[in-house]
């Protein structure tokens, strides 16, 4: 019985003293003890914590700023794509809203026919006002067919070849029009120049004509339809000296943004030319 | 004949920016001859032995969009190669005092000759508007356009026409 006691009071003992320290955890009177031996190893903890990340975030980080460049110049592609798109569908838009206001006037013209055309350049020399359009005479398109937009009268076809014609614009300094000032109905010729100015000449004397009043083609001379708008007169020139009136015209069509055209292909100009008496030396 | 079939469809992209850009960037009523420009700075190349070529066939383009005759943009090229040979070899030390003295020159040949023809033609063209508004500004652009163009031009010579080398 002794030899068994002295055998297991070790044994005895630490079960009551584990089993004390159980009961004084559980009761809470080791909290100070405790928190006292685990501040230190929390803070080493900390301190190991903190020094692990900021070596982790130095070996890592480089490949996250090569993901974020990466990441940016993407975006930064996305972003010009989706410029030049906006870019292009506001041109697509001008296009079809010019194309629009050439159909309301082909609509309001209903006894023309038209054939719509884009310009696309313009005569190589600095004397001429000529473009070139990318309807040819496999589209119907002949010599001296008059050539309009939705805001009046441009020129007329001056050169044709299968798939593109050259286009005389009233602007230039070799081009004669035959027009009639709407109000009175009087006639006179339109004609431009170097700079692209365009002058009514020929309005006889006794012929109101004061800024403002519009001017439309005459049939006169079979070389373009009647009633086409031309421009509106800017200034009038009006010397008692002389035997006529002439007028500064501001054009209907803006010349410098020509984009589309439409050319009245159903009108045959008239060649008068046989009729005019030979000049006598 | 290298030069020759080299030119046609540089002269045929020469032409079309003539006729898109470079006719729709005026200065007053002037635009720059692109067409010209280029003819002069390839016919200053010292490697291009026959350079006539692209001047017949740029011109002949330009004839057959513009509405000038087409034998007055043929004759006022051949004259401005004339001239750019002639400079060549008198000047052959200062080729870019060469390109300027010919684009100066030839601009002056090329516009006077459309202006006389045209107005052969019955077409008005008051000589002081065209001097101030044509002449002078297309005569200024294509000075300006000289030595950009030149510069390309060698480069493109140089890369057609690689130098010799003796070993």
């Amino acid at each position: 019985m002794i030899a068994t006691l002295q055998r297991y009071w070790r044994t005895g003992v630490l079960v009551l003293f584990a089993g004390g320290v159980l009961f004084l955890a559980l009761g809470g009177y080791l909290a100070p003890v405790v928190q006292l031996a685990s501040t230190p190893v929390i803070a080493a903890q900390r301190w190991l914590a903190t020094r692990y990340l900021a070596v982790y975030q130095a070996i890592n980080s480089p490949q996250d700023m090569a993901a974020l460049r990466q990441r940016s110049a993407l975006l930064e592609d996305e972003n010009a794509r989706l410029r030049s798109q906006v870019i292009e569908l506001s041109e697509q838009l001008k296009d079809s809203q010019f194309k629009d206001e050439l159909l309301g006037f082909a609509r309001n013209r209903p006894e023309d026919t038209y054939v719509g055309a884009t310009v696309i350049g313009r005569d190589p020399s600095p004397f001429l006002h000529y473009v070139i359009i990318d309807k040819g005479s496999d589209d119907g398109l002949q010599h001296g067919m008059p050539v309009v937009t939705a805001q009046g009268l441009v020129g007329r076809i001056d050169a044709v070849i299968a798939n593109a014609a050259r286009v005389q614009l009233i602007t230039d300094p070799g081009s004669a029009v035959n027009v009639q000032l709407a109000a009175s109905r009087t006639e006179a010729m339109l004609t431009g120049s170097l700079t692209g100015d365009v002058t009514v000449d020929m309005v006889p004397q006794d012929a109101s004509l004061k800024p403002g009043d519009i001017i439309l083609t005459s049939a006169l001379g079979g070389t373009f339809p009647a009633n086409i708008l031309v421009g509106q007169v800017v200034s009038v020139r009006k010397l008692e000296t002389e035997l006529f009136q002439s007028a500064a015209i501001q054009p209907a069509v803006d010349f410098t943004s020509l984009r589309v055209v439409l050319v009245v292909v159903d009108f045959a100009p008239v060649d008068i030319s046989p009729l005019i008496p030979p000049s006598n030396p | 004949m290298f030069s020759a079939l080299l030119g046609i469809p540089m002269m045929l992209l020469v032409v079309m920016l003539q006729t898109v850009v470079v006719r729709s960037l005026p200065l007053l009523q002037g635009s720059a001859d692109l067409v010209m420009v280029v003819i002069i700075a390839w016919s200053l190349q010292e490697r291009v032995e026959v350079n006539y070529t692209w001047a017949i066939i740029g011109g002949l383009l330009v004839g057959l969009v513009s509405s000038v005759p087409w034998y007055v943009p043929v004759t006022a090229y051949l004259l401005v190669n004339g001239i750019a040979n002639f400079l060549r070899r008198q000047a052959w030390q200062t080729p870019i005092l060469a390109m300027i003295l010919t684009t100066l020159v030839g601009s002056i040949i090329s516009l006077g000759l459309q202006w006389a023809v045209l107005q052969v033609q019955g077409i008005p063209l008051p000589w002081l508007e065209s001097f101030n508004l044509v002449l002078l500004p297309t005569t200024f652009l294509n000075l300006l356009l000289s030595l950009p163009v030149y510069a390309l031009i060698t480069d493109m010579a140089g890369s057609v026409y690689p130098e010799e080398v003796v070993v």
